[in-house]
């Protein structure tokens, strides 16, 4: 990737030369001067921080510091002076993520139990502070430094050795698992996700061959060794539950492996967890493809999960951008390995309630696909489905999902200008422009906020500055009508834009079917514009509601 | 030895290391010799003294207390 690196600030109290050190090949870090002086560079605007063009910032702090040996009041004293810079830090700055790691106090083991409450207050006390930041600021997060020093172990994720030396208190183990942390963070924050998990059935979902074993025959079950093939599921459900979409893609004969979902007593995943099932003898990647093109996704969406080598190959030699992991050779390991998928490859920085519906979503798709390819025009097929559009000026509980279609949506996105929440409310903000979203709903399943429309008006004319759609609902001619019912409420002249990407080639003739006039093509770079002042409204009768407001 | 030599050359990020480089000659600073400590002792599971560092001089110096 010719991309340049991105630019960390990392503020800690302890030395981070190490961690940058290991780092510094993925990215490039902004450290301020001196040791310990995250606060001061936190609580001062003037500070290198805010004078600088960082891209994320990071607070990694270790817990053991905040700690007196004096007296509690004192340690305390210092979680209120954290506290105090965290929250400045998070107000002067808005648009960039900041990563707020959680604390762990090493205790003098000297000290009996009962002398411990101050230290579980302090730790306390800086999470519930932290979370409530998270919760509030829409680009603060937080990183559950204390959950991976409990996962690992203290004795092995701290050497004292590297504390005396270094002033810096983790061991090898300890440094990798942080830097780790930190790198999967900047993924979810940097780098596109997975968005489905295509898996196979025998010996990969659960133990052994169904079409050999039979229904009693396989190996699954919720305790003793059956529970590892349990476990899997369980996990593959979890992430199901925070977005991701899962598959069957299985060479098998389709009523065994059906029987086996259906009827199995510890089968977790059923089938309506899978928007697609593809349980038969062709080979993988033709179904894989099928996939792509059914559910409209990207085979860079895709992970494919095979306990069979030669299928991992052979996918991987054809479809070079789907992820395919090696699967464990020891299925005991098969929990971490799904924690690993979900941390490195799927994990969103924050999981928006509209994620969460996104399994019956795709399989609404799937069955609009069908009904598409049973009928004879568009126009019929848009009416046997009872579209329902709802266009309206964004409000202000909307401003999340707008956010995130705008930052994301790469094919129906003529212009693909990438906005800040900041940035959206701003333009919104202006009375000369409109921020207008359209919802869209039918008889299989409401797709929920589906398109944003930017709209900057001068005296003379308006400029559409951006017109993008979830590609879920593409193909509707949901264009048509939002530009129907825009245009009709204009009278001067509409100007739009195509700008070309890799990606966008879906519209590139979008205003032309529109019915909008070029005026200027400069290597594929068009702009065109329409004379609302005659447009005559169209009626769209084949939809069956269409409301539009504001 | 010749383990020990390819796993230090990984670490210094060089094609070659030898015995009896110096501190100085290879550009250490006090970051590559942290960098060494940790990794030399996860790799062979022992401790290097904290008071050994300060007569290490050469590669070989490291060698002899980690062996």
């Amino acid at each position: 990737m010719a991309e340049s690196k991105k630019i960390i600030a990392l503020l800690s109290n302890i030395t981070v030369d190490l961690i940058v050190s290991k780092l510094r090949h993925k990215y490039d870090f902004y450290t301020p001067e001196g040791f310990d002086t995250w606060v001061q560079e936190a609580i001062n605007p003037a500070s290198g921080l805010y004078n600088r063009n960082v891209d994320a910032v990071f607070v990694l702090l270790d817990g053991t510091e905040a700690r007196s040996w004096k007296s509690d009041e004192e340690g305390k004293e210092r979680i209120t002076l954290w506290k105090q810079a965290i929250t400045a830090l998070t107000n002067y700055t808005i648009t960039i993520p900041i990563f707020i790691s959680t604390i762990d106090i090493r205790e003098n083991r000297i000290k009996s139990p009962s002398e411990r409450k101050a230290r579980y207050e302090m730790e306390n006390d800086w999470y519930q502070h932290i979370q409530s930041l998270a919760e509030s600021k829409s680009k603060v997060y937080t990183l559950d430094l204390a959950d991976t020093i409990a996962e690992i172990g203290r004795k092995q994720f701290y050497s004292n050795k590297m504390w005396y030396l270094s002033s810096m208190p983790y061991s090898k183990d300890g440094l990798d698992a942080v830097c780790m942390e930190l790198d999967r963070a900047l993924s979810a924050a940097f780098s596109l996700r997975k968005k489905i998990i295509a898996v196979d059935l025998d010996n990969t979902l659960w133990g052994g061959v169904i079409s050999e074993d039979g229904i009693e025959g396989i190996e699954i079950s919720d305790h003793k060794e059956g529970q590892r093939y349990y476990d899997f599921q369980r996990q593959l459900l979890e992430m199901k539950n925070r977005g991701i979409i899962l598959a069957i893609n299985s060479k098998n004969n389709e009523q065994d492996a059906d029987k086996a979902i259906r009827f199995h007593p510890a089968m977790l995943l059923k089938n309506d967890d899978f928007v697609s099932r593809k349980i038969n003898w062709k080979s993988k990647v033709a179904n894989l493809k099928e996939m792509e093109s059914e559910l409209n996704l990207t085979e860079g969406s895709f992970i494919f999960i095979d306990d069979n080598p030669i299928e991992r190959e052979t996918v991987k030699a054809e479809c070079l951008e789907i992820l395919v992991p090696d699967f464990p050779a020891d299925t005991t390991e098969l929990l971490g390995f799904a924690e690993d998928i979900w941390f490195d490859y799927c994990m969103p920085l924050r999981v928006l309630g509209h994620d969460l519906n996104k399994t019956q979503m795709y399989q609404n798709e799937a069955k609009r696909s069908q009904e598409m390819s049973e009928s004879i025009n568009l126009d019929d097929y848009i009416k046997k489905l009872e579209i329902m559009v709802d266009i309206h000026r964004m409000r202000p509980e909307e401003i999340g999902r707008v956010t995130q279609l705008i930052n994301k949506t790469n094919q129906f996105n003529v212009t693909t200008k990438r906005y800040t929440q900041d940035e959206i409310e701003k333009i919104a903000a202006d009375f000369r422009n409109a921020v207008y979203v359209a919802y869209s709903s039918d008889k299989y399943g409401d797709s929920g906020l589906i398109s944003v429309i930017i709209l900057k008006n001068s005296d003379t004319d308006m400029k559409i500055d951006s017109f993008l759609m979830s590609c879920r609902v593409m193909g509707r001619k949901l264009e048509n009508v939002i530009i129907n019912e825009l245009a009709s409420k204009f009278d001067g002249k509409i100007i739009a834009e195509f700008i070309p990407t890799a990606k966008n080639i879906p519209v590139k003739d979008l205003y032309d079917r529109l019915g909008f006039h070029i005026v200027s093509d400069i290597n594929g770079h068009k702009i065109y514009e329409m004379d609302a002042g005659n447009y005559q409204k169209q009626l769209f009768a084949y939809y069956k509601e269409i409301k539009t407001e504001g | 030895m010749e383990k020990f030599l390819e796993f230090v050359a990984e670490i210094m990020e060089k094609d070659k290391v030898t015995m009896d480089m110096t501190y100085k000659e290879g550009k250490w600073d006090s970051l590559m010799m942290l960098k060494l400590v940790m990794e030399l002792e996860a790799e062979y599971g022992k401790t290097i003294p904290m008071e050994s560092l300060d007569n290490v001089k050469t590669l070989e110096d490291l060698y002899e207390i980690i062996k």
